[in-house]
């Protein structure tokens, strides 16, 4: 969740300074941190811009621009002058370039990296994985796959998973659009959500549809049909075939 | 109840490779007597029969011997794991140089390679094991229990050694897995 922190300054390439940024944590899988630390590395080729989604940094920045209403000029024109050169950093990057992987890419063979293995130094572990892994595609196990675990298969009667795909795919098609996010907004938790439909829930059966309240968005709807899920495996609902769809009420242990 | 009847069993109803410690708490025995039990009916089941106990990673499990592959695989139809070029290299990288990040794949290979890393990410044999803690805090890969299983190996301590060769080059050396090992002390007794 982005929240403000603190404000920092940091100079441009080429000169000139972004101003006091108010900075927001952000978090994805390239990058962890402030958007003056986004920026820092960025400018300094530290990050590899292509895997930082800038849209919800922006998104986040430009509500916190709005709610400030003017009263932190300098800041939101630091944060713009940052986001404005992040993007146009990205938009660089993203342009199409000559050493575009393929299987059999055209190299520098002589690359080293510091004190570990070169790319030409591991060829013969390469040669040794491919056949390793010949040798053991001449065995068979009870199951292919090194699995965690397994669940076992929910009876639910009639009703077979291609009926609650359906049922959630007509259920996604009327959802309306997604409200702007809000930083303030509480965590939900299925627990919650459970209790919530548990409470909707009849004891007469009733369409997906019918079950959600009205103007609800397709997060609201995953929510719900997670929720849902839950219960009938505990039992506390149940789910009965209608002609083409699938109808909830509440269950015995409800 | 013989104890080696007793890991048959186990091994015949799980689905994945199990510890000897794990079967040693389900029989109520101690580790070295279950391992001893696991090593007398590996000797059993190689001198006999279509199936043999493997020891894949860091578990042991039942799987058909090499002879009964091509009949099995007419069965079951596998579909083959194929591994580009750049997803092996990648898989190198990683297996080798672990916990190693995306930019230092990339150092490493000389081409942008999140492709390949993402490929081997749904594949399951390839896992985020963590944040590095320098700036912006990249995230770390490591191989998972599914690289070793589908590369026939016990632990990454059985990864070929690499090592150079009377001529200069790099040799791939190993690994000699229990099975080898098992394998080369019946050639022996034979």
């Amino acid at each position: 969740m982005p929240r403000p922190e603190k404000s920092t300054e940091a100079a441009l390439p080429g000169g000139g300074s972004t101003g006091q940024i108010p900075d927001l944590l952000f978090e994805c899988d390239a990058f962890s941190g402030s958007l003056s630390t986004l920026f820092l590395l960025a400018r300094d080729g530290r990050v590899d811009l292509l895997g930082v989604p800038l849209a919800p940094l922006c998104e986040a920045y430009f509500r916190h621009i709005l709610e400030s209403e003017g009263k932190d000029i300098e800041g939101c024109a630091g944060a713009l002058a940052a986001l404005a050169y992040l993007l146009e950093r990205k938009s660089f990057h993203a342009l199409p370039r000559t050493e575009v992987e393929e299987d059999e890419p055209d190299r520098d063979t002589d690359l080293d990296f510091g004190p570990g293995l070169s790319l030409p130094e591991l060829q013969p572990a390469i040669e040794a994985l491919r056949e390793l892994r010949q040798e053991a595609e001449g065995r068979f196990f009870r199951s292919p796959e090194a699995q965690e675990g397994y669940l076992l298969p929910l009876d639910i009667g009639e009703v077979q998973p291609a009926d609650l795909a359906r049922a959630f795919a007509r259920l996604l098609a009327k959802a309306s659009p997604e409200p702007p996010e809000l930083t303030s907004a509480p965590r939900r938790s299925l627990a919650e959500q459970m209790r919530e439909v548990l409470a909707a829930l009849r004891s007469e059966p009733v369409s997906l549809v019918d079950l959600l309240p009205v103007g609800f968005t397709k997060t609201d709807a995953v929510w719900w049909f997670l929720a849902l899920l839950e219960l009938i495996r505990l039992g506390q609902a149940r789910a009965v075939l209608a002609e083409d769809d699938v109808l909830f009420s509440r269950g015995g242990d409800a | 109840m013989r104890l080696q009847d007793l890991i048959l069993a186990l091994l015949f109803a799980s689905e994945s490779p199990v510890s000897a410690e794990l079967m040693a708490q389900a029989v109520d025995r101690p580790v070295y007597e279950v391992e001893e039990a696991l090593e007398a009916l590996g000797r059993r089941l190689a001198l006999d029969g279509p199936l043999q106990v493997v020891r894949l990673a860091g578990g042991f499990q039942l799987a058909t011997k090499s002879e009964f592959a091509p009949a099995v695989a007419r069965l079951l139809e596998p579909r083959p794991l194929k591994l580009s070029q750049a997803m092996l290299e990648v898989l190198a990288v990683v297996a080798y140089r672990q916990p190693i990040t995306s930019a230092e794949i990339q150092e490493v290979r000389g081409v942008d390679s999140d492709y390949s890393l993402k490929q081997l990410l749904d594949r399951r044999l390839v896992m985020e094991t963590g944040r590095r803690r320098t700036p912006g805090r990249p995230i770390e890969y490591g191989t998972t229990s599914q690289f070793l299983h589908q590369f026939n190996l016990n632990s990454l301590q059985d990864l070929p050694q690499l090592a150079v060769g009377d001529d200069g080059s790099m040799l791939a050396i190993g690994p000699e897995t229990p099975q080898d090992q098992l394998a080369l002390e019946l050639e022996a007794e034979e």
